[in-house]
């Protein structure tokens, strides 16, 4: 096997209609309803600057860098993909991995409730986006009763359950804000900082400093 | 400008990219669909937000990135991997398929052995076939830098290549 074979193996990566409709599917709650447009597994769509998003000419393959057999390093690679069971209903997170947050905590957190783990199962559950997105909602809601230590407290409580969550960018902001809103402004300057250094692109970046340049 | 794009428009004009980009960036096949339905549902919190002082792409991108780092890092996934059973058995007629997928797996190996940035250069420019100036404006990097990580990235694939080929001699 060679080099550019390997390569074009990827070329299998674009989604099947079939697929994109489940994902259609998934995502209904967030799509107008059908009829609406062309859904993506119609004709056109994909990403301008990728292209059709086929396996690139490789234009630098070494010499000499053939025939990889189907041998015993093919076996201990291969994933077996198609028959991977399903993933498990996803309705509470699962039990914190050790908290190694980029971000720390601020100062010791109160006992929040977050939705138990599920009681021992085979497979750990993956945490649900829902689950992280309520602890987030109620960390915002805190802040605009004016409850800032609540505010503060739930999004610590979101570093230890959602470590790497995909929604620390926000939980980030609402913590400044909460911050800011304690008067501890030292604090909220070296929390954005923090955040600068870890997420130097987000979103969340302009509100911050909006945020600091108005107190 | 005005505010943020509609979510749908952005769903549909990016859905092939995501759901490619996550696969190559190590989500597994069985995986994939759950990992851009994550993907969206970000978007579609934070989409409010986007102010269009930075490229859609780009924001687009560095949430794929994060939500994929996520997956990756769950014990989920590593319990997965785990209890995976390797399973590589050609069923009369199915060997092109086969070996397919056996040249599928070997590239999740190489990719694999590379570090993030490289992988994503990687991906970004030979599977995608991105210009490097794109995928510089994409992850917001310097050109040289990009250049420079690719350079690398082939390299170690490259040699990933010949150690495979040397050990199945």
């Amino acid at each position: 096997m060679k080099l550019d074979d390997l390569i074009q193996s990827a070329r299998g990566d674009e989604p099947t209609p079939e697929q994109l409709k489940k994902l259609d599917g998934k995502l209904a709650h967030l799509l107008p309803p059908i009829g609406g447009g062309n859904g993506p597994s119609g004709s056109g769509g994909g990403h301008g600057a990728a292209g059709a998003g086929g396996a690139a000419t490789v234009k630098w393959i070494a010499a000499g860098v053939v025939a990889v057999g189907g041998g015993v390093a093919i076996q201990q690679a291969v994933s077996h993909r198609d028959r991977s069971p399903p993933p498990p209903p996803i309705s509470a997170p699962a039990p914190a991995p050790a908290p190694i947050a980029e971000v720390t905590p601020d100062a010791a957190p109160e006992p929040v409730p977050v939705p138990a783990p599920a009681a021992a199962v085979h497979r750990a559950p993956e945490p649900s986006l829902a689950d992280e997105a309520a602890l987030l909602d109620r960390a915002r809601t805190a802040l605009q009763r004016g409850d800032a230590r609540a505010a503060l407290a739930t999004c610590d409580a979101h570093v230890k359950n959602f470590t790497h969550g995909a929604l620390r960018e926000e939980r980030e902001r609402i913590a400044i804000e909460a911050l800011l809103a304690l008067g501890r402004h030292g604090d909220a300057e070296a929390r954005a900082q923090r955040f600068d250094r870890a997420f130097p692109n987000s979103v969340q970046s302009e509100r911050i400093h909006a945020l600091l340049r108005d107190r | 400008m005005g505010g943020p794009p509609a979510f749908e428009h952005v769903y549909r004009e990016h859905v092939r990219f995501v759901w490619r980009t996550v696969r190559r960036l190590g989500v597994r096949e069985a995986d994939v669909e759950d990992v851009c339905q994550r993907v969206f549902e970000v978007v579609h919190r934070q989409l409010p937000e986007f102010r269009g002082d930075a490229r859609l792409t780009t924001w687009l991108f560095g949430i794929v990135r994060r939500v994929v780092s996520d997956h990756r890092r769950s014990a989920y996934e590593r319990r997965r991997d785990l209890h995976e059973e390797v399973e590589l058995e050609a069923a009369p007629g199915q060997e092109r398929a086969v070996a397919e997928r056996e040249a599928r797996a070997l590239l999740d190996q190489l990719l694999d052995e590379l570090d993030e940035d490289k992988r994503i250069v990687f991906v970004l420019c030979e599977l995608d076939g991105m210009a490097v100036k794109d995928v510089a404006e994409l992850i917001d990097a310097p050109v040289q830098t990009v250049y420079s990580r690719l350079h690398a990235a082939r390299d170690k694939i490259s040699r990933g290549v010949e150690r495979l080929a040397a050990g199945a001699a």
